[in-house]
C-alpha cells in the first residue's frame, strides 16, 4: 500500500512521464494531457453508482500499486510466433507500452495510406488526442489521453482499399499501459483491422487501458477484429468510439477470454443514413474472470441498420456482463437494430447479468432484442452420448458449435482461421467442466 | 404517412375525456397541509390506533427525514417532473360521517361509486364481487363482509385490521415491503391513512373477487393506502382494485404500498385497473402514481400472479414483484401500459428467484402515443440456490405516432447453471397496412385501432377476470382513441 | 355500379393511371389484365381509397356517387369490397372478432341493427363449410400463420360474410393451388346476382374459367388499351400481352 491514494499516484507518474509521451512538444498535446489528468482526478475511477458501471467494479484496480512500464525486456520469440497472424499482415508490435520496431513489419502501402505507430506520427499525434475522442465525462478514456504512450495510427484516403490486415499485438506487463489508436477511412476506403491483447507471460497483474477512435467514412468498409486474452491475473479496460458515415458497413468481432476484469465499451453512432453495424461477441470466461461488454448503439439518423449478436461461455466462477444499449433518436425513422445475447452457463459458481437496453423515439422502426441463459441442452447430450461421443467430448463439441455463430461472422480464410484456433485453444486448454 | 398524421389529431382530439374526472361534493375532515411528527401522530389518533402501530410510523418517518436529506426522491427511473414539496399536501382527509353500517353510507358518496360503476350497496350486488371503497384517505364501507366471515375470510379496511387483528398486522405488515424499502415506501409507512387487509385461512378458497376502489376526490391531497394480503397454506384468493380520481390542475401523489404473503401451496390472483387521471394533453394535473407493491411466495408451490392494466396516472413508477422463496413457486406478472399524451410510464416487474425450481413469467405490453414516454423496467434474478428456475419474459411496445418513446431495460441476473432464462423484446407500430386492412372492411378508424391495440394486449387482458377484462378493454379504447397510425 | 372516368393517378409522385375509363354495370363481372407493372393492383388501392394513392384527374362514381374524398371505410360500408393480393397479419385478434365488428360497421351504416354473436358464428360456420375451411380459423388471429392459400381463402370468406355490391379480387389466384382456386372461385360465384358485380384483377386466365367474366379489360402502361369478350382473356393466355401492347404502340 502507498501512502498515496490511487488517483494521486498516477498524477506522480504522469507528472513523472509527461516529457516524454508522445506529442510533449507539441503545446496543444501538452496542454490535452494536463487537462486530462485533471479530469480524471476530478472523476476518479467510475464505480457502482453510474448505471453503466452497475455490474462492474473496478475497486480492485485501487489497491495496487501502479507504475507507467519500464523499457526493459522483450517477448520471446514463441510467445509472438503463436499470437500473430500467419497471413501476411502489416504488423504493429507493443511491448511496455511501446511500439517494438524489431519485431513490427510494416509492409508496403499503397498511395493514400498512413500506418505508423503513434509514438512516430508526427502531426497526427494531435489528431489522435486532440480532435479525437474528448471524453471529459468519462474517467479512464481521460486517463488513456493523459498517459497514452503510443498506438496505432491509420489513415486512409477516399477510395483506398488496403488489402493486407492491419495487425496490432500487444503483451501485457506488469504496469499500467495506455495504447491509443486512431482509425480514420475516406470515402469508400477498405480496411481490415485485427487487435490482439495478449499474456506477456508474466504472472504479476497488469492493467491496459486502451482508447479507440474510429471513423468509417461515407460508403467505406471496415472490418475491425479484437482478441482479448491475457494473463488471468490482468485488467483490461477498453473504450472504443466509431462513427459510421453514410451507406458504410462496420463489421466488429470481439472475443474476450482470459483477464482478471476486462471491460470493453463500444459506443457506436450512425452519422449518415444505408449505413450498417454488425457486432458480435463472443466471451469466453473461467477462473474467476470477470468480462464485460457494454455497448451503445446510437441510431441518431435514419435508416441505418444494426445486429448485435453476443455469446458467453462462463465456467467456474466467471463472472460475464452483457449491457447492450440501443437508442433510436426521434426522427430516425426506417432504424432496423436487433440484438441477442445468449449465455451458456457451465458451472455451478459461473454468473451473467445482461442487461439489454431499448430507447426507441421514432415509430417506424424494427427493434428487438432477446437474452437467453441456460446450461448446454441435455438433449443435445443425450443425442451425441447414445453415437457413443463421451460426455467431455460432446460438450466441447457443442461449445465450439455455440462459439461458431461468432466467429463465422470473421471473413473467411486465414483471419477467420486464426480467430478460430484462438477460441478452440481456449476450449482445450482445461477440460471444460463437465 | 398521412394516414398516422391523421389518425394521430383524431387521437389528440379525443384526449381528455377522462370520464371519471368529476368532483364529489362532500363534507370532509381535512388535516391542514404538511407533513411533521405531529401528523404523523395526528392520524394514528385519528384512528385510534395503539402504541406499537405508532411507534412503526414514527420509526418509519424518522428513516423517511434522513432518506430526503441524504439521497431525496429516487432518481433512476425514466420520468421527469418537479421536486414534490412534501409541505404541500394534505395528508389526511376523510368523509365527515362515521359510518355504522352500509346504510348510513352518505348518498353523495354512494352516487359517486355509482357513477364510478361499482355497486356498494349490498342489495345491488349480483356478480358476486365483495367490494371495499377507498375515499380519499379513508375506507368507507366493505360490503359482504358477514358471509366472508363466515368461511374465516377476514376482508376489512386495514384501521380496522389494526384494531381487531393486531396479531395478523403486527406479523405480517412491512414483512415484505421493509419500513425503509424506498422513498415512497417508507413515506407510506409514516402517514399511510387506510387501504385492505385480507386474511384467507389455510385450505379455504375464497368464493368471490374481493375488490377495492380507490378514489382521490379531495384537491392537494396525497393518497397513502396500505394493503395486506395474506393467504394462508392451501388458500386461494382473487382480488381487484380499481382506482380514479378527478380533473384537477395540480398534480396529486399517490403513494401506495402492497403487500402480499403467500403460503404453501396457496395462490393469489391480484388485478388492477389503473385509471387514475391522466392530466390534461399537455401534461398539467394528473396523478403521480409511485407504488410499491410486492409479493411474498414464501411457502412451497405458492403462487402469486400480478395483472395490471395501467391507463392512468401522469406519472407512474411501479414493479409489482414476486419474491420466490418457497421450492416451485411460481410468479407471474401480466401488464398493459397505455401512455398517452404527456403520461409517463416507468413499469415493469422484480422476480427474485430463491427457492427450487422456481418459475417465473413476465409479460409486458407498452402502448406510447402522443408525446408520451413508456419504459419497461425489470429485473429478474436467480440467485445461487434457485436451481432449476425458469423464467419467460416477453416485452412488447406499439409506438403510435413519431413524438413518443418506448423504452425496455430488462436486468437480468443469474447465478445458477440449471436456470433457463429468457427475454424477448420488440418494438412496433401499427402499420398503415393493418389499418387500411381493416379500414377496408368498414371498421372507422379508431375502431381499428382499438380492436389491433387489443390485439396486442390480448395475452394479459385474458388473464383479467371476466367482468374487469370488459371493462379493461373498453378503457384502452378510450385510453387511446383514434390514436394509432 | 361502378363508372370510372378518366382516370389519373399517382403513387409517390409517379404518374401510374394514365386515363382509365371503365363502366361496371350490376351484375356484371369485369376481368382486368395485363403484365406486371401496369397499375392493376394501384386501381384497386385507388378504388379502396387508400393513402398515398393520389387522385389527379378524373372520377370514380360508385352507385351514381363520387368516390373521390369518401374514407376507406365509408366506401367499404358502401358495399366496395377488396380482397388484398397480400392479406394483412393483425397479431391478438381473432378472425371472429375481426369479422364480427366489420358486418356490423356495415349492417349499421345500413341502419340495421348488430348481428348477435350466435347469428353471426352460425352463419360463419355456414360460410366457411362453403368453402371447405376449418371453424378452427375462427379463433385465430386474422391472416396469422396462415399459409398463402389459407389467406386467400379468408378472404372470401369475408366476401360471403360482407356481401359487398361490388367485390375487387386482386390477383385472388396467386398462391393458390387448382383444388384451391376452385373452392374460391364457387364461393364468388355464389354471390354473383343481378345487383352484384365483380372486378377481377389477374395476370393468368386460369382464374377465368372458373369465374367467367363478361368483359375483359388490358392494362397497359396506366390505360385500357383492349377491351372484349372473355374471349379476350384466351387469346391473352395463347399469344402473351406482347402482341397486344404492340398493336396499341403501332
Amino acid at each position: 500500500m502507498s501512502a498515496l491514494p490511487f488517483v494521486e499516484q498516477l498524477a506522480v507518474a504522469y507528472r513523472a512521464a509527461a516529457g516524454g509521451l508522445p506529442g510533449a512538444k507539441t503545446p496543444a498535446v501538452a496542454a490535452r494531457r494536463d487537462a486530462a489528468l485533471e479530469a480524471f482526478r476530478r472523476l476518479g475511477l467510475p464505480n457502482h453508482k453510474l448505471e453503466s458501471w452497475k455490474f462492474t467494479g473496478l475497486n480492485a484496480l485501487e489497491r495496487q500499486n501502479w507504475s507507467l512500464p519500464a523499457n526493459d525486456g522483450g517477448v520471446d520469440a514463441a510467445r509472438l510466433k503463436a499470437a500473430a497472424l500467419t497471413a501476411d499482415s502489416h504488423r504493429l508490435v507493443f511491448i511496455n507500452g511501446r511500439f517494438d520496431a524489431a519485431v513490427s513489419k510494416i509492409g508496403d502501402l499503397p498511395q493514400g495510406v498512413m500506418l505508423l505507430p503513434l509514438s512516430q506520427a508526427g502531426d497526427a499525434v494531435q489528431d489522435a488526442l486532440v480532435a479525437a475522442g474528448n471524453d471529459r465525462a468519462i474517467s479512464l478514456s481521460e486517463l488513456n489521453a493523459a498517459l497514452a504512450s503510443d498506438g496505432v495510427v491509420l489513415l486512409l484516403a477516399d477510395g483506398v482499399q488496403l488489402d493486407r490486415p492491419v495487425e496490432i499485438l500487444n503483451f501485457g506487463t506488469p504496469a499500467l499501459v495506455n495504447l491509443r489508436h486512431l482509425i480514420r477511412l475516406g470515402r469508400n476506403a477498405q480496411a481490415t483491422v485485427v487487435e490482439s491483447y495478449r499474456d506477456g507471460g508474466v504472472a504479476q497483474p497488469g492493467w491496459s487501458n486502451v482508447f479507440a477512435h474510429v471513423a468509417v467514412g461515407e460508403g467505406a468498409r471496415l472490418t475491425h477484429i479484437r482478441l482479448q486474452g491475457e494473463n488471468p491475473a490482468a485488467y483490461h479496460a477498453a473504450l472504443g468510439r466509431v462513427s459510421i458515415g453514410a451507406g458504410a458497413h462496420y463489421a466488429h468481432v470481439s472475443v474476450q477470454a482470459g483477464a482478471a476484469l476486462a471491460r470493453h465499451e463500444l459506443h457506436v453512432a450512425f452519422a449518415g443514413g444505408n449505413a450498417t453495424a454488425d457486432i458480435q461477441g463472443l466471451v469466453l470466461a473461467r477462473g474467476k474472470a470477470h468480462l464485460d461488454h457494454t455497448l451503445f448503439l446510437h441510431h441518431a439518423v435514419p435508416e441505418c441498420r444494426s445486429n448485435q449478436l453476443f455469446k458467453h461461455v462462463v465456467d467456474d466462477e466467471g463472472h460475464a456482463v452483457f449491457q447492450g444499449g440501443i437508442r433510436v433518436a426521434p426522427h430516425a425513422q426506417k432504424t432496423d437494430a436487433q440484438q441477442l445475447s445468449r449465455t451458456l452457463l457451465l458451472a455451478d459458481r459461473a454468473q451473467i447479468d445482461t442487461k439489454p437496453e431499448l430507447e426507441i423515439l421514432a415509430d417506424d422502426v424494427k427493434c428487438s432484442h432477446g437474452a437467453s441463459i441456460g446450461d448446454v441442452d441435455a438433449q443435445q447430450m443425450f443425442y451425441m452420448q447414445t453415437r457413443g461421443i463421451p460426455a467431455h467430448e460432446a460438450r466441447r463439441l457443442l461449445l465450439s458449435g455455440f462459439a461458431h455463430e461468432v466467429v463465422s461472422a470473421v471473413p473467411e480464410g486465414a483471419l477467420r482461421d486464426h480467430v478460430e484456433s484462438f477460441v478452440e485453444a481456449w476450449l482445450a486448454e482445461k477440460g471444460v467442466a463437465a | 404517412m398521412a394516414a398516422n398524421a391523421q389518425t394521430i389529431e383524431t387521437v389528440e382530439g379525443l384526449a381528455g375525456d377522462y370520464k371519471y374526472g368529476f368532483v364529489t361534493d362532500i363534507e370532509s375532515e381535512l388535516l391542514p397541509k404538511g407533513l411533521s411528527e405531529d401528523t404523523v401522530r395526528f392520524i394514528s389518533a385519528k384512528k385510534g390506533e395503539p402504541q406499537w402501530m405508532l411507534d412503526w410510523r414514527l420509526r418509519a418517518y424518522k428513516a423517511w427525514l434522513r432518506m430526503a436529506k441524504e439521497k431525496g426522491e429516487p432518481g433512476w427511473a425514466k420520468v421527469s417532473y418537479p421536486e414534490i414539496d412534501f409541505q404541500d399536501i394534505h395528508y389526511y382527509s376523510a368523509p365527515k360521517k362515521k359510518l355504522q353500517s352500509m346504510d348510513e353510507v352518505d348518498p353523495e358518496l354512494l352516487a359517486t361509486y355509482e357513477k364510478l360503476g361499482i355497486p356498494l350497496k349490498e342489495r345491488e350486488i349480483l356478480a358476486g364481487v365483495a367490494v371495499d371503497a377507498v375515499f380519499d384517505s379513508v375506507s368507507v364501507a366493505t360490503t359482504f363482509k358477514d358471509k366472508l366471515k363466515d368461511m374465516g375470510i377476514i376482508f376489512c379496511s386495514m384501521s380496522e385490521a389494526v384494531r381487531e387483528h393486531p396479531e395478523l398486522v403486527q406479523k405480517y405488515l412491512g414483512s415484505v415491503v421493509p419500513v425503509t424499502d424506498n422513498f415512497y415506501a417508507t413515506l407510506n409507512s409514516a402517514v399511510f391513512s387506510d387501504g385492505s387487509f385480507v386474511y384467507v385461512p389455510p385450505g379455504v378458497r375464497c368464493p368471490m373477487e374481493l375488490s377495492t376502489y380507490f378514489r382521490i376526490n379531495e384537491a392537494k391531497t396525497g393518497q397513502f393506502e396500505r394493503t395486506l394480503l395474506i393467504c394462508d397454506k392451501g388458500a386461494y384468493v382473487s382480488y381487484l382494485e380499481g382506482c380514479t380520481a378527478p380533473m384537477r390542475d395540480d398534480n396529486q401523489l399517490h403513494a401506495a404500498v402492497v403487500e402480499l404473503v403467500c403460503m404453501e401451496d396457496a395462490e393469489i390472483r391480484y388485478a388492477t385497473v389503473q385509471n387514475w387521471y391522466p392530466g390534461d394533453k399537455n401534461g398539467k394535473g394528473g396523478i403521480y402514481n409511485f407504488v410499491t407493491k410486492r409479493g411474498a411466495c414464501r411457502g412451497a408451490r405458492s403462487k402469486i400472479s400480478w395483472t395490471q392494466v395501467e391507463t392512468g396516472s401522469a406519472i407512474t413508477w411501479k414493479y409489482p414483484s414476486v419474491i420466490l422463496q418457497g421450492d416451485d413457486s411460481v410468479g407471474e406478472f401480466y401488464s398493459v401500459a397505455v401512455a398517452n399524451n404527456a403520461q409517463q410510464a416507468d413499469t415493469g416487474t422484480k422476480m427474485i428467484h430463491m427457492g427450487k425450481n422456481t418459475k417465473s413469467t413476465i409479460i409486458s405490453k407498452g402502448i406510447s402515443a402522443g408525446k408520451a414516454q413508456n419504459t419497461y423496467r425489470g429485473l429478474v434474478r436467480v440467485m445461487p440456490g434457485a436451481a432449476g428456475a425458469r423464467n419467460y419474459s416477453q416485452c412488447d411496445s406499439l409506438l403510435i405516432g413519431d413524438r413518443c418513446g418506448g423504452h425496455t431495460v430488462p436486468y437480468i441476473e443469474v447465478k445458477n447453471r440449471s436456470a433457463k432464462v429468457e427475454h424477448e423484446a420488440t418494438t412496433s407500430r401499427i402499420s398503415d397496412d393493418q389499418l387500411f386492412y381493416c379500414r377496408q372492411r368498414g371498421l372507422s378508424e379508431e375502431d381499428a385501432v382499438s380492436t389491433i391495440v387489443n390485439g396486442f394486449c390480448k395475452e394479459v387482458l385474458q388473464k383479467l377476470p371476466m367482468e374487469f377484462a370488459v371493462e379493461a378493454q373498453k378503457l384502452l379504447g378510450v385510453s387511446l382513441e383514434g390514436s394509432v397510425g | 355500379m361502378l363508372e370510372i372516368k378518366n382516370l389519373h393517378a399517382t403513387v409517390d409522385g409517379k404518374d401510374i393511371l394514365r386515363g382509365i375509363n371503365l363502366t361496371i354495370n350490376p351484375g356484371e363481372v369485369h376481368a382486368i389484365m395485363g403484365p406486371n407493372g401496369s397499375g392493376k393492383s394501384t386501381l384497386s388501392y385507388v378504388l379502396a381509397g387508400r393513402d398515398g394513392y393520389e387522385v389527379t384527374k378524373g372520377d370514380i362514381l360508385f352507385h351514381g356517387r363520387s368516390l373521390l374524398g369518401l374514407e376507406p371505410e365509408e366506401r367499404a360500408r358502401d358495399g366496395l369490397f377488396l380482397a388484398f393480393q397480400y392479406p394483412v397479419e393483425i397479431p391478438g385478434v381473432a378472425n371472429a372478432t375481426f369479422l364480427r365488428s366489420a358486418v356490423n360497421a356495415v349492417r349499421k351504416h345500413k341502419g340495421l341493427a348488430d348481428m348477435d354473436a350466435m347469428t353471426f358464428l352460425k352463419t360463419a360456420k355456414a360460410k366457411m363449410k362453403q368453402l371447405q375451411m376449418d371453424e378452427k380459423f375462427l379463433q385465430r388471429a386474422v391472416n396469422m400463420g396462415f399459409s398463402g392459400g389459407e389467406k386467400k381463402r379468408n378472404e372470401v370468406f369475408q366476401i360471403l360474410m360482407l356481401e359487398p355490391t361490388l367485390a375487387i379480387l386482386d390477383e385472388t389466384d396467386s398462391g393458390l393451388d387448382i383444388d384451391a382456386l376452385k373452392i374460391v372461385a364457387e364461393g364468388v360465384n355464389a354471390l354473383r346476382s343481378p345487383e352484384r358485380s365483380a372486378l377481377v384483377i389477374t395476370h393468368y386466365q386460369r382464374l377465368l374459367d372458373y369465374i367467367v367474366p363478361d368483359v375483359v379489360h388490358v392494362l397497359s402502361k396506366g390505360r385500357i388499351i383492349k377491351t372484349g369478350g372473355k374471349e379476350l382473356a384466351l387469346e391473352l393466355e395463347a399469344k402473351g400481352y406482347a402482341d397486344v401492347i404492340a398493336a396499341d404502340a403501332a
